[in-house]
């Protein structure tokens, strides 16, 4: 049976009486790339240190690789890279391969080597030296030396420039070539994810707006621009955000052939992530 | 957990290394200059300062080592292996110019050490309560706390010393120091149990 290698029910986490997650619930299956997309604060950071046991759900269930994220037999199949999570500056990646050899079972020192090599990472450099897109390469090579089941990623390629964002998707893609490895990413460079993700989940002020294959997604929404009083003409189950636009409105639908039947005259076009989240943030003002 | 010792010992050595040579050169010179024994007790204090100081080093990998599979109690315990290993560098320390001084000025090594383990006693006693403590409510507030206790306990001992005669009890001291020693190692260890035990509570419940 393929049991996931996250499962997560319910779940709720709250910061000074602010709900950051609100009752989730989502499956991450091995072989695939599941991604969280939402804009600053909608609560994937949260949600995914929560996954790692690095916060405690105030209410809800984790599973981690089938047993509690606290349990730290479990989370040795499972390497995260978070953005503010790293080894202290001083230290040198031959230092960091002497600390990961001595934490943590499994662990390959010829595969981090060969990573190294492959990232061009200059192993007698203290990390505080790297930049941005170097220390992250790094923390991916720490990660995959592990030769972990999930990788669980926190805005990998924020801060990075095209070149090094394609470098390390590259990286992500060769990882997958194993069935039986999975990816929890979190981002909001909707670029990045339509190049790799499989399923996107979008969340928006801690809870899930909507949870589909990319497929799914282009199949199911569309964006309708035309004037005001045609989108008033839309059915309401049909609308489910609409914007105010400097040449016209425009609305995110469900049910893309039966809007074009309706509005013939509308341009009911595919809709890209960007767009989708554009909307979204904007629902309330629909 | 190897490893978790190894990071805490290369952050306190690149984090503190120059700073140490400068204060263990300057040290050694007052010692023979002012012909006193006190420097090279205060190395054992500094160096659980620096190590407890290393807490506010690594916030990032606190998060990372916390995700990593280990447990709470060897990230706890990563912590005070590392400050036992500074402050044995600073036994070390004062056990070599003890040694130095005995050598040009007279006086009996043996006392001498003997000295050495008290003030290593209580040095490492202070080291394993400020630990929990630093992790808690940061190294400041840590080290601000601990000093109104040394305020309060000295101050006592002087308002006390005024209106009693207590040189009765320095005798007691000297005569009875070998019992001394024999206590404070057991309430070292005592302390560095529950300490620890502590310190692993906090790793538990953090989050980040």
């Amino acid at each position: 049976m393929n049991e996931p290698s996250v499962s997560v029910r319910n779940l709720t986490k709250a910061f000074s009486g602010r709900r950051v997650v609100d009752d989730l619930s989502f499956d991450v299956h091995r072989g695939e790339v599941f991604a969280l997309l939402g804009h600053n604060g909608a609560g994937k950071t949260t949600l995914l240190r929560a996954i790692m046991g690095l916060a405690r759900p105030d209410g809800g269930e984790i599973a981690l690789l089938g047993g509690s994220p606290r349990d730290a037999g479990c989370r040795a199949g499972a390497a995260a890279v978070f953005e503010d999570s790293f080894f202290f500056g001083g230290l040198t990646t031959n230092q960091i391969e002497r600390v990961m050899r001595g934490s943590v079972p499994g662990w390959e020192r010829a595969r981090y080597e060969l990573l190294l090599e492959q990232f061009e990472l200059p192993p007698d450099k203290p990390v505080k030296e790297f930049s941005k897109g170097m220390r992250m390469k790094l923390n991916l090579a720490a990660a995959l030396a592990r030769r972990p089941r999930l990788l669980v990623l926190d805005e990998p390629t924020s801060g990075l420039d095209p070149v090094a964002r394609g470098e390390l998707l590259d990286i992500l893609m060769e990882f997958m070539q194993d069935e039986r490895c999975g990816i929890l990413i979190s981002s909001h460079i909707t670029s990045d994810l339509d190049q790799i993700a499989d399923e996107i989940a979008y969340l928006h002020g801690g809870e899930m707006m909507f949870q589909r294959t990319r497929v799914e997604l282009q199949e199911e929404m569309a964006v309708a621009r035309c004037s005001a009083a045609q989108l008033d003409a839309l059915p309401e189950e049909l609308v489910i955000a609409r914007r105010r636009g400097f040449f016209g409105d425009a609305a995110l639908v469900r049910e893309p052939e039966r809007v074009r039947a309706l509005l013939p005259g509308a341009v009911v076009e595919p809709v890209g992530l960007d767009e989708m989240m554009r909307f979204y943030s904007g629902r309330d003002e629909k | 957990m190897r490893g978790l010792i190894l990071h805490e010992l290369y952050t306190m050595k690149y984090a503190y290394a120059k700073n140490l040579l400068l204060v263990g050169v300057l040290y050694a010179a007052l010692t023979f200059a002012m012909r006193m024994e006190f420097f090279a007790y205060m190395m054992i204090w500094m160096m659980g300062f620096y190590a407890v100081g290393s807490v506010s080093l690594d916030a990032g990998w606190s998060r990372f080592s916390k995700a990593l599979p280990v447990r709470p109690g060897q990230l706890a315990g990563a912590r005070f292996a590392g400050a036992a290993a500074m402050q044995l560098l600073g036994v070390a320390y004062a056990m070599v110019l003890g040694a130095a001084m005995c050598a040009v000025n007279g006086g009996s090594y043996g006392e001498y050490l003997q000295v050495v383990a008290l003030v290593t006693a209580i040095a490492f006693s202070v080291t394993c309560i400020l630990l929990p403590c630093s992790l808690k409510w940061g190294v400041d507030k840590a080290r601000n706390a601990l000093m109104l206790v040394f305020v309060a306990f000295f101050g006592g001992i002087v308002l006390i010393s005024r209106s009693y005669d207590l040189s009765g009890l320095e005798v007691w001291l000297e005569n009875s120091l070998e019992g001394v020693l024999a206590v404070s190692a057991a309430a070292v260890l005592a302390i560095c149990a529950v300490c620890w035990r502590a310190t692993a509570g906090i790793y538990e419940k953090k989050e980040f």
